[in-house]
């Protein structure tokens, strides 16, 4: 009795409260809204999308084609010869409001191709719906004046419109993976070019290594990394960053240009930046590194300007650190034992509140071999009081072979939008 | 209470809680299609979804069009709604007819049946919603969410471009506000259109229309 009476009043309500919210009036909606399909070379594939009309009151009219997603990413594989291989029907439909239509995707890649592609299916509102452009006054176009009437500084308004016609539109990206029975063991190889050092550009902190990195394959490569900077003979690290902690994923036949940033400056002198890549090829077992050094020279005249960008109130300094004077300002050790002893950090607080202090630490990149380094920070919370300095010890665990490189991390508790005061920590251990 | 009525409402009451739960518990979609040669993977457990709305009525301004001087002008804006379980990105489409790639609001020519004549018109784009989070700004075509709205500045020309992180292409709205995300609760993200049409002493009265289409892309496969 009472499901009876469930199924006849309140289902039918959950389901218009569910499925058509009052304040649309015209919509569609489409689930799946990305398609990630892997086959084998010559395989084929069906898939559907469901394309809902979720308009409350008008019956919608969509358009659905295939077009290259490499007018959105700019990059990747030759798409366009794609269209040839996959096919999507129908190519348009006709839906009421609340009604639901599939489309159907059939890929069917030829013998002898392999790798990643991506392409996106479009769905258009079509033109077909819209409404045409409301009426506007124009009963005074001509805008003249005459008679006896006329005289300077006279102003009768002659009328205009601005009509604004909306239309909706979904790119869903199909992403493909033809795949050769059993994968070959060695990647294509990966173009780099010259390692560019230069000042950086606005909001990109005060010295820029870019380096454009071109995939020859057909899959998708993955790139992470670090850019180190040494001293002239190599020996001494200075500085390092990473890809903002990203893996870069690099299209078929695509380029991509890596940035490195480094946000604090250097004097004048002359050093060695070096670029140290991990690539990955999807679908290859075998994962490559590329070493891409250049020499860098800073001058008087660069030395200032990397200054001024980087500097207490520089323009590339918009979103502001915490106030803490952190002593060293780095760490390097360069280790023959596997047991060293005990840092000490001296964290000063130069403002005139009580500072609320977290500690971590972040790997930014590491041997293979080596293993994660053991970082224990005493205390990892620490309070201290205006003008006064506090101490922070950092104990190493065992270190096993190879370079370890991070970065410790102090924050302020109610600075959460500002940076966290940063020691750049450089392990080596031979 | 009889043992009897008790079993009732328990009854009942459960009989709600499970209709509901049916109802609103979202449900993984099964993986769709058959394959055919070869062996076919199709991983497809918590598939993004997303839809797209409007009021579905164009919008109008009336203008008073100046005699002389700069002009006076107006801003039009339009807004959709996006609802998505995923990040999106945004593209617009417009296009005028004597150049697809500079969208302008145009109209017949009086002095010349079937031609158009075009008035500048610049663009801002702002997003909005409760709980929304971009991945860079939640605006374009000014300095600032009020700038992009009140004064707009962007050009057709950059509405229309199409982030491209190859070559970098600046000053498009996808690359000033990057990857939106919705309200965490609501799923909902709203994108608002802004066009200025400038009038000047010699623009020729009327009703100017331009049709511009938003195009989300979803990204969360990507």
């Amino acid at each position: 009795m009472i499901v009876k009476r469930i199924l006849k009043y309140i289902l039918p309500v959950l389901l218009v409260l569910l499925f058509f919210p009052s304040w649309i009036l015209a919509g569609l909606k489409v689930a799946p809204a990305t398609i990630q399909v892997g086959l084998q070379s010559g395989g084929n594939y069906m898939t559907s999308i469901r394309l809902q009309n979720i308009s409350r009151e008008k019956e919608e009219r969509f358009d659905i084609y295939l077009e290259s997603i490499e007018k959105r990413l700019a990059e990747g594989s030759d798409n366009i010869s794609m269209i040839s291989w996959i096919k999507v029907s129908p190519t348009s439909l006709i839906l009421s409001p609340g009604e639901t239509g599939n489309i159907s995707i059939e890929i069917a890649p030829p013998e002898k191709i392999v790798g990643d592609f991506k392409i996106a299916l479009i769905v258009d509102q079509s033109p077909y719906n819209l409404a045409p452009a409301l009426p506007v006054d124009n009963s005074d176009v001509a805008g003249i004046q005459l008679g006896k009437h006329r005289r300077a500084g006279l102003s009768i308004p002659r009328k205009g419109g601005l009509t604004l016609i909306k239309q909706l539109s979904v790119g869903i990206p199909v992403y493909i993976r033809v795949q050769p029975t059993g994968l070959p063991k060695t990647p294509p190889p990966v173009r780099m070019e010259d390692l560019l050092i230069e000042p950086a550009g606005n909001g990109e902190g005060s010295l820029l290594a870019s380096l454009m990195v071109e995939n020859t394959g057909n899959f998708d490569l993955q790139v992470s990394g670090a850019c180190r900077i040494f001293d002239r003979a190599k020996k001494q690290l200075l500085k390092i960053t990473d890809l903002s902690g990203r893996i870069v994923v690099i299209q078929p036949k695509g380029k991509k240009l890596l940035k490195f940033v480094f946000f604090d400056p250097l004097p004048k002198g002359r050093y060695i930046a070096s670029a140290d890549l991990k690539l990955k090829s999807i679908g290859f077992e075998k994962t490559g590194k590329k070493d891409v050094s250049a020499p860098l020279m800073i001058d008087a005249g660069m030395a200032a300007r990397l200054k001024s960008l980087a500097g207490p109130g520089g323009m590339n300094r918009n979103t502001p650190r915490v106030p803490l004077l952190v002593s060293p300002a780095r760490i390097d050790l360069n280790s023959k034992r596997s047991r060293v002893k005990p840092l000490t950090l001296n964290i000063t607080n130069p403002t005139r509140k009580t500072l609320d202090i977290r500690s971590s630490f972040k790997i930014v990149s590491q041997n293979k071999n080596g293993g994660k380094p053991q970082i224990e920070i005493m205390p990892e919370r620490l309070s201290i009081k205006p003008g006064k300095s506090g101490q922070i010890r950092i104990k190493i665990g065992q270190l096993k072979n190879g370079n370890f490189y991070g970065n410790l991390l102090f924050r302020v508790i109610g600075m959460e939008a500002s940076l966290p005061a940063t020691v750049p920590v450089a392990i080596v251990f031979k | 209470m009889t043992a009897h009525k008790t079993y009732r409402i328990f009854f009942r009451l459960w009989s709600i809680v499970i209709i509901l739960a049916m109802l609103l518990v979202p449900r993984p979609l099964a993986a769709e299609g058959q394959s055919g040669d070869g062996a076919v993977k199709f991983r497809l457990t918590n598939p993004q979804t997303l839809a797209i709305s409007d009021d579905g009525s164009p919008v109008t301004a009336s203008i008073d069009v100046p005699f002389s001087g700069s002009g006076g002008s107006e801003v039009v804006s339009i807004e959709w709604i996006v609802i998505s379980n995923g990040g999106f990105d945004i593209s617009f489409l417009a296009a005028s007819q004597d150049d697809p790639n500079n969208p302008r609001f145009s109209k017949d020519d009086v002095d010349a049946p079937g031609q158009n004549v075009y008035l500048e018109t610049i663009f801002g784009v702002v997003v909005s919603g409760a709980g929304i989070s971009t991945e860079n700004n939640t605006y374009w075509g000014g300095p600032d969410e009020t700038a992009a709205a009140t004064a707009p500045a962007g050009t057709g020309a950059n509405l229309v471009k199409v982030y491209n992180a190859a070559t970098a292409a600046p000053d498009s709205p996808d690359e000033s506000i990057g990857v939106i995300i919705p309200g965490d609760t609501t799923g909902t993200a709203t994108v608002t259109l802004y066009a200025k049409g400038i009038f000047t002493g010699e623009t020729q009265p009327g009703s100017y229309t331009l049709a511009v289409s938003i195009r989300a892309w979803p990204c969360g496969q990507e």
